[in-house]
């Protein structure tokens, strides 16, 4: 029991001592402290600055997200600047005694207009020229409305001003429902005169000669886009060889044939000459 | 007596603490310092090297004051920190050893037969004791801690601590004999 006794003795005569610090020894604390707060201040910035970071990233993200789905829906609603843009032409074109009677009328030159591209694309298998014609036939119908625009009584500007504003607004709500209203019975006459006036050009008078030239034309730049390399500016020598050769030679099955009639017909006759001589 | 002034007070300097003020830190530091000193002191012979350790524990005690949760008492938390500072102090002056050959260093005598049990005589027979002898020793038995915990803290097993504290125990009744001895003139 004495080892006990000695350390319960030594143990409080210990727990009694308290030795004094030096003045500096706080002062080494409080700065390895301030190193401490530090660092911490530091991390906590460094943390700060990647959640900003991903929060930035989220936001950039979502708006590319809905600037592309917002370019999508731009792309449903191409045809309604074609309509405002037609609305706004025929009244820079209307003057004021030739303004039109009501809504319905309008809508009429809408479905006219939008008509006459869907008629036209009916003849596009034809060629280049028969496009050309196609123009001049748009054309003929809008200078048909116009004279029966002008025929029709005069209105008020600011009530057609109303109208039209009111036209506009209903295709920038619901630019399809004004397009696709097929049921309307003045929309069947408009349509009707479209096919008649489509009808009265008779696309048969394009000719042969017509379309010769214009194959000849196609032809002639196939071959200038082959011989010369608008990249490199070189004219290919095997190419124009080629072309050089067709010329010449020809090769088509008439012009043998009509090679070897004139070719007979001319012995023929020598030798009919050379008998009676 | 204002205890519970005391204990308030304490408490409000403590939460202060956490917050970063350093003033409250500092009435902290000096409140427990001189007595925290003299507890690394039981682990580290030279005076300096023991107040190097200590300052390492209380940035210790500042920079992790948010984990005393008000579970035990405050100076108890503090000294468990003190003495684990102490044993890595000494790690890192590779001077904790647990050799099972010990001898005693001290080449001291007893002077004045009063001066037997004072305490700097008591500090330095524990001075005089091996390093791994002399942490057990004071662990055991002068902080309090089980074999177990003492096991757990070093490293070792606890037959290890066992025998540690069984040979330190040895030689201070060995020196305190001899010193006895020479005190009464008996050989």
């Amino acid at each position: 029991m004495a080892p006990l006794k000695l350390e319960d003795n030594m143990k409080e005569r210990l727990e009694e001592r308290k030795i004094e610090p030096t003045a500096a020894a706080w002062d080494r604390i409080a700065s390895k402290l301030d190193a401490e707060e530090g660092k911490e201040n530091n991390n906590k910035v460094l943390w700060l600055a990647i959640a900003a970071s991903f929060i930035a990233g989220i936001f950039i993200t979502l708006f590319l997200i809905t600037d592309g789905n917002s370019s999508g829906s731009k792309d449903q609603l191409v045809e309604t600047p074609q309509t405002e843009d037609l609305i706004i032409r025929e009244e820079m074109e209307v003057t004021p005694p030739k303004f039109l009677e009501e809504n319905n009328s309008e809508q009429e030159q809408l479905v006219e207009v939008q008509e006459m591209p869907a008629a036209s694309e009916k003849n596009t298998m034809m060629g280049t020229g028969i496009q050309e014609k196609e123009e001049i036939v748009q054309n003929t119908a809008e200078k048909k409305m116009r004279k029966e625009m002008k025929n029709t009584p005069f209105k008020d500007p600011a009530v057609v001003k109303e109208t039209t504003t009111i036209v506009e607004n209903k295709l920038k709500e619901s630019p399809t429902t004004i397009l696709e209203e097929p049921k309307d019975p003045l929309k069947e006459m408009v349509k009707n005169e479209i096919e008649g006036i489509v009808a009265k050009v008779d696309l048969n008078t394009v000719t042969d000669e017509e379309i010769d030239a214009l194959l000849l034309n196609a032809q002639r730049d196939i071959i200038s886009k082959q011989l010369f390399n608008s990249e490199t500016n070189k004219v290919d020598a095997n190419a124009l060889l080629l072309d050089v050769e067709a010329e010449v030679d020809p090769a088509t099955f008439r012009d043998k044939v009509y090679d070897a009639l004139k070719g007979g017909f001319q012995k023929a006759r020598d030798a009919v000459a050379d008998r009676n001589n | 007596m204002k205890v519970i002034h005391f204990y308030n007070n304490e408490q409000q300097l403590i939460k202060k603490a956490i917050r970063s003020n350093r003033d409250a830190q500092r009435r902290l530091y000096e409140m427990h310092s001189p007595k925290m000193l003299s507890v690394c002191r039981y682990y580290i012979k030279d005076v300096h090297q023991a107040e190097e350790a200590m300052c390492n524990g209380f940035l210790k005690v500042f920079t992790h004051l948010k984990s005393f949760k008000n579970e035990g008492s405050f100076e108890g938390w503090i000294r468990r920190i003190m003495v684990r500072e102490s044993i890595s102090y000494l790690r890192t002056l590779k001077q904790l050893h647990f050799s099972e050959d010990g001898h005693f260093e001290s080449k001291e005598t007893v002077n004045n037969v009063k001066s037997a049990m004072e305490v700097e005589h008591l500090q330095k027979l524990i001075d005089a004791l091996p390093e791994g002898y002399r942490v057990v020793f004071v662990m055991y038995a002068i902080e309090g801690y089980k074999h177990q915990e003492i096991a757990k803290t070093l490293g070792i097993s606890e037959s290890t601590s066992k025998t540690q504290l069984f040979k330190a125990r040895k030689l201070l009744q060995s020196k305190l004999n001899t010193e006895n001895n020479l005190s009464y003139g008996t050989t």
